[in-house]
């Protein structure tokens, strides 16, 4: 198999399909225009003819994140918690303010636990986490299901 | 000599070397910048500049190590984990995994237990983590690029939230429009959206409106 595979940008993708005709597994040629993964043999044709830049070459498996300082963690964690509290006492409160405060919070929340070790989805941690909750949730099917299904995607 | 840097984008004047590139020259006071000056680089007044603290940092000895976070991630928490790794995985082109994440993610909101509270509440926590928390961050990130990125733009906008807490209320916005950036969490309230966020730098088509006026 090789390292990488083409994914497309579908926003910025002009869908005038001169990827069809480079393509020479027809891994670009699907109706929900997701290149098949299954297909791609990561020759980059399509990569270097796209005139929209929409297509990029990402690789299979990503690198191993680099180590945090536990405090770092620590502090990024602590906002973060900060940021969802203000994010549940807007969420209660009526109009367009408080949706916009309940929103903006979501998305530093979001950066500041990314940052605290779940930059990369697929990585170790969020493995682990998935492990944990699983084991927690046993008795949760709705829970466990969608757990499991996604661990088993993940590795 | 002092510095004053802007709360907004971070732009620092230098009372030594002036801004000569926009025809103020080296050695001006801050006092003597004309009162309708501005950032140069996004149009804040001088009233949403502050002055560095030099020593600051040597005054504060923070103990690092010390610091905790307390117990695990409550429902709502894991609910953000995972509307994050739902973006992380949309990123990286994983649609199943990227619809599992937010499905996760929706469970756990569902399921969280709401707190009450108003808009006061919301101004005195930005309060605290102004005065307390993100100094304490900063300092403590200082060797993580990464996290002093994502410590920075969430700090200028909760001084906008901030600002905004202090200015409107629901009254006063009805004939303006309401947008978040999507990336960073900056709120515009008003009619004449930048073409980038101030705060991230992403163009304005990644700002979502909120509701209808
Ligand atoms: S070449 Fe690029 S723009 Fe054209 S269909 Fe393929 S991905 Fe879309
Ligand atoms: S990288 Fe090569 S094999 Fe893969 S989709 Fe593009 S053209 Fe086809
Ligand atoms: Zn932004």
């Amino acid at each position: 198999m090789s390292k990488k595979y083409a994914v497309r940008n579908i926003r910025l993708c002009t869908k005038d399909c001169i990827c069809l005709y480079v393509c020479p597994t027809g891994a670009t040629d699907t109706e929900d225009s997701i290149i098949d993964v299954s297909k791609c043999i990561g020759c980059e044709d399509c990569f270097k003819a796209c005139p929209s830049g929409a297509i990029s070459m990402v690789p299979h498996v990503y690198p191993v994140q680099q180590e945090k300082e536990d405090y770092v963690i620590n502090v990024l964690n602590n906002l973060m918690r900060s940021k969802s509290k203000q994010e549940n006492i807007a969420s209660g409160i009526d109009g367009r303010l408080a949706k916009a405060i309940e929103k903006s919070n979501r998305i530093m929340a979001e950066d500041l636990i990314r940052e605290a070790g779940f930059l990369l989805p697929q990585s170790e941690n969020t493995i682990k986490l998935l492990n944990e909750l699983l084991k927690e949730n046993k008795s949760n099917d709705y829970l466990k299901d969608k757990i499991e299904e996604l661990l088993k995607l993940i590795k | 000599m002092n510095k004053y840097i802007c709360s907004v984008c971070g732009f620092v004047y230098d009372e030594k070397l002036g801004s000569p590139d926009y025809g103020v020259n080296p050695n001006t006071k801050w006092e003597d910048l004309p009162n309708d000056w501005v950032c140069p680089w996004c149009a804040a007044p001088k009233s949403d500049f502050y002055k560095e603290e030099t020593n600051k940092k040597e005054d504060k000895q923070l103990e690092v190590e010390e610091i905790k976070f307390e117990g695990k991630l409550n429902s709502l928490e894991l609910s953000v984990l995972f509307s994050n790794l739902s973006r992380g995985f949309e990123k990286s082109y994983k649609p199943k995994e990227q619809k599992l994440c937010f499905e996760i993610s929706e469970y756990y909101k569902e399921i969280s237990n709401k707190i009450d509270g108003t808009l006061e509440d919301l101004l005195k926590l930005i309060e605290d983590d102004l005065d307390n928390a993100y100094p304490n961050a900063m300092t403590a990130s200082k060797n993580d690029r990464g996290a002093l990125r994502a410590l920075v733009w969430s700090e200028k906008v909760t001084k906008i939230l901030k600002s905004i807490l202090s200015r409107y209320d629901e009254d006063n916005i009805k004939d303006n429009d309401i947008y978040v950036c999507s990336i960073c969490g900056f709120i515009y309230i008003g009619n004449d959206l930048a073409k980038i966020c101030p705060v991230c730098k992403v163009s304005n088509w990644k700002f979502e409106k909120i509701g209808v006026r």
